[in-house]
C-alpha cells in the first residue's frame, strides 16, 4: 500500500506531513479504535522520507538499555575497554521514531522518549558509559483510546494529535476493494512526488514569516481553548507555519491557524471551553457562544456509549447547551490533613512505597539493576559489566564473571494506589446545589491523595455519556482545576459512568496488576440513560457485578440525594448494595468522615462506619 | 482443572503419523475456518472457542501434515521464503553477498506456545552459551521465529499473560518480529497462521485482542449419536492399524490437498461484485461493529471459499457462510452484554439478509 493510496483520513495525513516537515513540532499521535488503520498509515509515512532516512520502530519488547544505548560487550571484550553502542533514540536521529501502541509502552521508557525528543539529544550515564548523542527525531505514535490512555504530561509533549475518521459508505467500499487486490501492486509514484514536495517545502519553511496579527490571532485561539502551559501555543505556531509553507504561502494567515488548530488541541484539551465560574457561582451560564473557535472533533479518552440515542451532538459532554451550569466547589476542610498524616505513617510501615514487586519472572523486563540479589540474572547487563575487565582478569576463551558483575532484571510491576472518582454531573445533581459541597469534599480528597503520592483519576457522566476527564495522574493541580470547572446538566447516564470506570480499572490492571484501586462513585443514583437498550437498572446490576468481581478494587458510593425531600428514592443505596459497597449520604458527607473512610480503605483496614472524628491523632506538622 | 500438559514444540509433521484431516468427523465450522486460512493467510487466523476434547489440536496438526512442503532458504532458522519480500537480517546480508540463496524444502509445522512462556522465549534473546563461551553477541531465535510460515497454535490464549499476548498479536499483525533488547537488535519475518483456543468460561480476552483474530468458531461436543459412534470407530481403526487407515484415506487427503492448492492459485481471479461489497458493509453496519476488520475478513474468507468451490465470483452463499465466523468474537461490544443477546442479534440480521428459503446449509466439502 502507499501513503497516497491510503483511503481518506485527510486530517491524519496532514498531521503526519506537518510533523515530518518540522521535526521541532514534537511529532504526532494517531488515535482511533481498533482496526481503523492508524498503524498502517503511521508505517506508510516512511514513504515520505528521503532514502536512507532512519525509520526506527520501537517494539513492545524494548528494554531501557536498548532505548538509551549501552555498552557493546562484544566490542568491549575484544578491545578491553568500554565501547558504547548507540540505542534506538540515537539511531533515530534525523528520522522518525515510530511508537506503535504507545499506550502499552512502560511509562518510564515513554518519558525518556519524549524528553529525548524535546531536547534533541540523549544522555547516557550507565554501565561505565558516559556520553551524549544527538537525537533529533520525529515521534509518530498510535494510540487506541479504549485500550489505554497517556498521561496529559506525555500527550502535551506530542505536537499534534488526530482522531482517525469514520469512513463513509463510498470510502469503505473503496477501502475494501483495495484490500482484495492480491497481489497488491502499489504505484509508488504518488508517494515519491509527495516526498519530493516535502523536501522542497522543508527548505522553504524558514522563509515563511508569521505576521504579528496572525500571532495575536493564534494566541487568542489558545486562550479561548484554555489549554494549560505554552506547549500548545508553540506547537500551534510551528504547525501553522508548516501548513502555510505546505500551501506555498509566504505568510502565515489566520486561515492556516484555523486549519491546524484541531490537530494541536485534540489531544490537549479535555474540558469544554468555558469561561471561569462567576463569583456567586450559581448563576446560569448561557452556553459558551463567545469563544467561537472550532471545537476539536472528540476529546481523547472519550467513552461514547455505543447505542447513544440519535440526538446528534457527538461531544455531548461539551459545553454549549443552555442548561449547563458551573457550580463552584466548596472550600476544603482543614481537619483533613491531620487524618492523612496519620495514615502516611501507617503506610510507611506497611512498606507501600516499593516500586517493584517480588522479583518474579513475570512482567516486562524493563531495565537491569546491580541491586536486589534475586534469581533473575540479566545476562546482557552482567556481560557488559564484566567485559571491560576481561584483559585484566586474564581471559582466555570463556568470559570471566565475578560476583560484582552480576546484574538482575527489573521487571515492571508497580505498586501504588489509584483513587478513581466517578462523578455524576447530571442536572439532578445541580438542582440542589449539592454538587458544590460534593466538589469541596472531592477536592480535599484529591489534595490529600497528592500528598500521599497516590494517583487520582476523574470520570464524569452526564447527558448521554461518560468521559475520563482526567486519566490516572499524580497532578492534583490538574485534577482540582478539572473538577472546579465541571459543568452540570442533562440526563444521568450512570451505566456509562460505571462502564467507563470498569474499563479504566481494566486498563490500569493490565499495566499494573498489583495496583490497588478505590472507586468513589458520587451520584444520586437516579439513572435514566442506558447504553444498550436493556432496562437501565438491569444494565447497572450487570455492571455492578462485573466491578464487584474485580480483585483489589474497593468501592464507595456517596449518595448525594437530598434526604429531607419527601420524594427521596434511595436509589444510590440500592446501587451500593449491588456493588457490595458502603454508602454514605450527603448528610453524612462531612469531609473528614469521607477522608477517614477512604484512608482506612487505603491503609488496608476495615471500613469503619463513618462515625466520629477525633481519629486525627497526630499534629499536623508542616 | 489441571494445567495442560505441554505438548512437544514444534511437532514435526513428516515422519510422524498424524490422523488424516479428511477422516475427522463433524466440526465443519472449525474445518472451514482452518481451510480458509490456508487458502488465504490474509484472513488472519482462527480463534476456536469451546471445550476441551473436541479435536482442535488434532485438526490443526492433521491439516499441517496434509500441506505440501515449503521452499525455504537453506539453513535459515527463520525458514525465510527465498522468493519472499521479507527476509531476516541474516538472509538479507547473505542475499546481498551472493546472488542466489540456497533453497531447501521443509514440511509445514505446528508450533505450540506453552502457557508459561516468557518474553525472551517468545521474541528471542541473547544466545547465553555463545555469549559466555565466545564473548560474542548472537541472537537466539524464539518461538515467533519457529512459527514463521507455520501454524502457531496457542492453547488457552486467554490464560496467557497480558503483555505476552500483546507481543504475540503485535508480531502477528506486522508479520515480523523486531527485537530490541539485551544488546540485540534484530528483525525477522514472523508470518504464521495463528490458531488460538480459549474456553470463554475461564476468562475473557480483551476485545482489542479478540479483534486481531480473523475468524472465530465455536466448537461443541457433537450432539449426534451416530457421529459420535463414527468417531469412535475411526479412532479404533486408526489405533489398531494406522498404516492401513492412512492408506485408506490417502486418496481423500490427496484430493483435498489439490483442491487447496488450486484454490490458492484461483483466489486472485475470483471476482467480487459491488453488490457483494455493499452487502458486507450493510451487514457489519447493522450490527454496528467497530473498525474495518470484520468486513475485510468476511470478504477475504468468502473469496477463499468461492475459490475452494471453483467459482469465478463470490455469491451471497459464501458471505452467508463466512460472515458468522468473522463476527462471532466481535459481537459482544459492552462487557456486561451477554453473549446470548449478541448472538440473537446476529441471527436476526442473518435471517433478514438471507431469508430461509429452504436451502440447507452445505458442508465444507460440498462442491
Amino acid at each position: 500500500m502507499t501513503f497516497t493510496g491510503f483511503v481518506s483520513q485527510g486530517q491524519a495525513k496532514l498531521a503526519l506531513i506537518l510533523a515530518l516537515l518540522d521535526p521541532g513540532l514534537g511529532g504526532v499521535v494517531l488515535m482511533g479504535e481498533k482496526g481503523s488503520g492508524k498503524s498502517t498509515l503511521a508505517r506508510l509515512s516512511q514513504h515520505l522520507l528521503p532514502p536512507h532516512t532512519p525509520f526506527i520502530e520501537v517494539p513492545l519488547n524494548l528494554t531501557l538499555e536498548a532505548l538509551l544505548g549501552s555498552l557493546d560487550f562484544a566490542a568491549a571484550l575484544k578491545t578491553g575497554r568500554p565501547v558504547a553502542e548507540p540505542g534506538l533514540l540515537s539511531r533515530a536521529h534525523g528520522g522518525v521514531l515510530l511508537v506503535d501502541d504507545i499506550h502499552l509502552m512502560p511509562p518510564e521508557l515513554l518519558s525518556l522518549i519524549v524528553s529525548a525528543q524535546e531536547q534533541g539529544r540523549v544522555m547516557v550515564a550507565r554501565e561505565g558509559i558516559q556520553c551524549q548523542h544527538s537525537a533529533r527525531f520525529c515521534v509518530v505514535a498510535t494510540l487506541t483510546p479504549e485500550e489505554g490512555s497517556l498521561s496529559p504530561h506525555v500527550l502535551d509533549r506530542l505536537g499534534l494529535g488526530v482522531h482517525m475518521d469514520r469512513l463513509g459508505l463510498r470510502e469503505r467500499l473503496h477501502l475494501l476493494r483495495r484490500h482484495l487486490l492480491t497481489p497488491e501492486r502499489p504505484d509508488p509514484r504518488g508517494d515519491r512526488l509527495l516526498a519530493a514536495r516535502l523536501l522542497r517545502v522543508r527548505e522553504a519553511l524558514p522563509r515563511v514569516t508569521l505576521p504579528e496579527t496572525t500571532r495575536d490571532y493564534l494566541l487568542a485561539a489558545c486562550l479561548a481553548a484554555r489549554v494549560s502551559g505554552h506547549r500548545a501555543e508553540l506547537a500551534l505556531e510551528r504547525a501553522a507555519r508548516a501548513y502555510a509553507a505546505w500551501r506555498g504561502a509566504s505568510f502565515v494567515l489566520p486561515a492556516h491557524v484555523d486549519r491546524v488548530l484541531p490537530l494541536v488541541l485534540t489531544h490537549r484539551q479535555r474540558l469544554p471551553a468555558v469561561p471561569p465560574p462567576p463569583e456567586d457561582g450559581t448563576r446560569e451560564r448561557p452556553g459558551d457562544s463567545a469563544p467561537s473557535k472550532p471545537r476539536p472533533p472528540q476529546p481523547a479518552g472519550n467513552l461514547e456509549p455505543t447505542h447513544s440515542p440519535p440526538e446528534g451532538n457527538p461531544g455531548a459532554l461539551g459545553a454549549g447547551a443552555p442548561e449547563d451550569r458551573i457550580l463552584p466547589a466548596g472550600e476544603p476542610f482543614a481537619v483533613r490533613r491531620l487524618a492523612w498524616r496519620r495514615d502516611r505513617l501507617e503506610r510507611r510501615t506497611a512498606g507501600r512505597r516499593t516500586v517493584t514487586r517480588h522479583a518474579g519472572t513475570g512482567g516486562h523486563y524493563v531495565r537491569s539493576t546491580p541491586k536486589k540479589p534475586g534469581q533473575d540474572v540479566a545476562l546482557d547487563a552482567t556481560l557488559r559489566a564484566a567485559a571491560p575487565w576481561q584483559v585484566l582478569r586474564g581471559r582466555r576463551d570463556r568470559v570471566i564473571i565475578r560476583d560484582s558483575d552480576l546484574r538482575y532484571k527489573e521487571r515492571e510491576r508497580r505498586m501504588g494506589h489509584l483513587v478513581l472518582f466517578v462523578v455524576d454531573c447530571s442536572g439532578s445533581m445541580g438542582a440542589r446545589k449539592r454538587i458544590t459541597a460534593t466538589k469541596g469534599a472531592i477536592l480535599s480528597l484529591l489534595r490529600d491523595c497528592y500528598q500521599k503520592r497516590d494517583q487520582v483519576a476523574l470520570i464524569v457522566f452526564r447527558r448521554t455519556q461518560a468521559e475520563v476527564v482526567l486519566p490516572p495522574t499524580a497532578s492534583v493541580e490538574l485534577a482540582s482545576r478539572r473538577l472546579r470547572d465541571l459543568p452540570v446538566g442533562g440526563r444521568t447516564p450512570l451505566a456509562a459512568g460505571l462502564l467507563a470506570a470498569y474499563r479504566l480499572c481494566l486498563q490500569v490492571r493490565r499495566r499494573e496488576p498489583t495496583r490497588r484501586l478505590l472507586l468513589v462513585l458520587v451520584s444520586d443514583g437516579r439513572a435514566n440513560q442506558g447504553l444498550s437498550g436493556l432496562p437501565v437498572w438491569e444494565e447497572l446490576r450487570r455492571l455492578a457485578a462485573l466491578i464487584r468481581e474485580m480483585p483489589l478494587v474497593d468501592v464507595l458510593v456517596v449518595d448525594t440525594e437530598d434526604k429531607s425531600q419527601p420524594l427521596r428514592t434511595d436509589l444510590a443505596r440500592e446501587l451500593a448494595a449491588a456493588l457490595d459497597a458502603p454508602c454514605l449520604t450527603l448528610e453524612d458527607l462531612r469531609a473528614e468522615q469521607l477522608t477517614a473512610w477512604v484512608q482506612a480503605r487505603l491503609a488496608g483496614g476495615r471500613p469503619t462506619a463513618p462515625a466520629g472524628r477525633g481519629q486525627a491523632g497526630l499534629p499536623a506538622g508542616q | 482443572m489441571s494445567r495442560r500438559r505441554q505438548k512437544a514444540t514444534p511437532t514435526p509433521a513428516a515422519g510422524f503419523r498424524v490422523f488424516p484431516f479428511t477422516a475427522l468427523v463433524g466440526q465443519e465450522e472449525m474445518k472451514l475456518g482452518l481451510l480458509l486460512n490456508v487458502i488465504d493467510p490474509g484472513v488472519g487466523g482462527l480463534l476456536i472457542l469451546g471445550e476441551k476434547g473436541t479435536g482442535k489440536s488434532t485438526a490443526v496438526r492433521a491439516l499441517a501434515a496434509l500441506l505440501p512442503h515449503l521452499p525455504v532458504v537453506k539453513g535459515c532458522p527463520f525458514r525465510c521464503d527465498p522468493a519472499g519480500d521479507l527476509l531476516c537480517s541474516a538472509c538479507q546480508e547473505k542475499a546481498a553477498r551472493t546472488r542466489r540463496l540456497p533453497v531447501a524444502t521443509q514440511p509445514m509445522q505446528v508450533v505450540e506456545l506453552p502457557l508459561g512462556v516468557t518474553e525472551d522465549r517468545l521474541v528471542g534473546t541473547l544466545d547465553v552459551e555463545h555469549a559466555l563461551m565466545r564473548g560474542e553477541k548472537r541472537f537466539e531465535p524464539g518461538l515467533l521465529a519457529a512459527a514463521n510460515r507455520n501454524f502457531l497454535y496457542v492453547d488457552e490464549v486467554n490464560l496467557l499473560e497480558d503483555h505476552i499476548v500483546d507481543l504475540l498479536l503485535d508480531a502477528a499483525a506486522m508479520g515480523r518480529n523486531i527485537v530490541e533488547r539485551e544488546g540485540i537488535s534484530f528483525v525477522h519475518p514472523a508470518r504464521f497462521i495463528l490458531v488460538g483456543t480459549m474456553n470463554p468460561e475461564e476468562g475473557e480476552l480483551r476485545p482489542q485482542l479478540l479483534d486481531r483474530f480473523g475468524l472465530a468458531v465455536r466448537v461443541h461436543a457433537l450432539p449426534d449419536k451416530a457421529q459420535r459412534l463414527e468417531i469412535l470407530r475411526r479412532r479404533a481403526a486408526y489405533d489398531a492399524h494406522p498404516e492401513d487407515f492412512l492408506r485408506q484415506w490417502q486418496p481423500e487427503e490427496e484430493r483435498l490437498k489439490h483442491r487447496l492448492l488450486l484454490a490458492r492459485e484461483l483466489v486472485p481471479a475470483v471476482a467480487v461484485s459491488d453488490a457483494i461489497l455493499e452487502m458486507v458493509v450493510d451487514l457489519t453496519t447493522r450490527l454496528s461493529l467497530d473498525g474495518h476488520r470484520p468486513e475485510i475478513v468476511t470478504l477475504k474468507g468468502a473469496r477463499a471459499l468461492a475459490a475452494f468451490r471453483g467459482q469465478a465470483a463470490v455469491t451471497p452463499a459464501e458471505v452467508r457462510e463466512v460472515f458468522p465466523l468473522a463476527v462471532n468474537h466481535r459481537l459482544k461490544r459492552l462487557p456486561f452484554q451477554e453473549v446470548a443477546e449478541a448472538r440473537r442479534q446476529l441471527e436476526a440480521v442473518m435471517e433478514e439478509f438471507f431469508p430461509p428459503a429452504g436451502a440447507s446449509r452445505s458442508g465444507v466439502f460440498a462442491p
